[in-house]
C-alpha cells in the first residue's frame, strides 16, 4: 500500500471537524473556570497527611522541614 | 499565524492581568479552536480543550517568554490539550461501532461510506477508523496533522516542541502501524 493510497483511505475514514467556527462566545466559560478555587488532588492531600504523620511521630522533623521551607 | 499582540499586553498578561488576558484569549481562541479541532474534529471537544489550554496558559503565565510568538506557545499548548484529550478518550472503552451515537465526545468520528468502493465500503471505513484510533495518540495526533490535514513537516514539530527528525520517525511509525492492521483486517490494496 503506497503513502497515497494510504493517505486516501485515511481520508475517506476519518470526518472532517464537524464545525470550522464556535458556537457561541467561550470568554464566560474560562472566566467562570479564573474564577474557580484551585482544587486540591489527591497526591496534594497524600503528601499534605503524609507530612503531618511523619511530623507526629518525629517532631524533631519540623528543623529540617522549616530548613528546606 | 495570527499578528502578533504587543508587548506590553503580554507584559500585562505575564504578571496576571485578567483584562490583557481576556484580550489575548478574545484575539487567539478562533485560531486555538481551530487548530485543536484539526486535531479532535469535534466541536464539543475542541471547546472543551479550547478552555482548557487557555487555563494552562493562564496559570503557566509566568513561564511565558514575551519576546516569543505568544500564538506558538499557544499552539503548543493546545496541541499538548488535545494529545491528554486523546488519551483520556483512548482509555475508555467502547463497544463495537454499531452504533455511531457509541463514539464517545472528542473521539475521531468515522465517516463511512467512502472509504472505498463497493457494498462493503462502510465496513471498510469503519475498520480504518478503528485503525487509526488505536495508534497511541502520540503517532495518532502526527498522522492527522502529515497525512490527513497535509501539514508541512517543520509546522508539526513546532506544534509539538519536538525535533523534525521526531516527527518523521513517529510518522513512520504510525504509518507502519496501520499497514500493518490494515494488512491485517485484508486489506491489501
Amino acid at each position: 500500500m503506497t503513502d497515497e493510497r494510504l493517505k486516501e483511505l485515511l481520508r475517506g475514514a476519518i470526518s472532517p471537524p464537524d464545525a470550522e467556527e464556535r458556537r457561541r462566545d467561550l470568554w464566560p466559560q474560562m472566566a467562570a473556570r479564573l474564577e474557580e478555587r484551585p482544587r486540591w488532588s489527591y497526591i496534594d492531600l497524600g503528601l499534605a497527611a503524609a507530612a503531618a504523620v511523619a511530623l507526629a511521630v518525629f517532631p524533631e522533623w519540623l528543623w529540617l522541614l522549616a530548613y528546606h521551607l | 499565524m495570527q499578528d502578533e499582540p504587543d508587548r506590553e499586553l503580554l507584559r500585562r498578561f505575564t504578571h496576571g492581568d485578567r483584562d490583557a488576558f481576556e484580550a489575548l484569549f478574545r484575539q487567539f481562541e478562533r485560531e486555538v479552536y481551530r487548530w485543536i479541532l484539526r486535531i479532535v474534529r469535534e466541536s464539543a471537544a475542541a471547546e472543551d480543550a479550547l478552555i482548557e489550554a487557555f487555563w494552562r496558559a493562564y496559570r503557566g503565565r509566568a513561564r511565558f517568554d514575551s519576546s516569543r510568538s505568544f500564538g506558538a506557545w499557544m499552539r503548543r499548548i493546545a496541541t499538548n490539550v488535545a494529545i491528554d484529550q486523546l488519551k483520556a478518550h483512548r482509555r475508555h472503552k467502547w463497544s463495537p461501532l454499531d452504533d455511531e451515537a457509541q463514539i464517545p465526545a472528542g473521539s475521531m468520528t468515522r465517516r463511512g461510506g467512502r472509504a472505498g468502493q463497493g457494498p462493503d465500503s462502510f465496513e471498510l471505513a469503519d475498520q480504518i477508523h478503528r485503525a487509526f484510533v488505536s495508534l497511541p495518540p502520540k503517532l495518532q495526533v502526527v498522522a492527522t496533522l502529515a497525512l490527513i490535514e497535509e501539514l508541512p513537516l517543520a509546522e508539526i514539530a513546532d506544534a509539538l516542541d519536538i525535533p523534525p527528525g521526531t516527527v518523521k520517525s513517529r510518522l513512520f511509525r504510525a504509518t507502519r502501524d496501520l499497514r500493518t492492521q490494515l494488512t491485517r483486517v485484508g486489506l491489501h490494496t
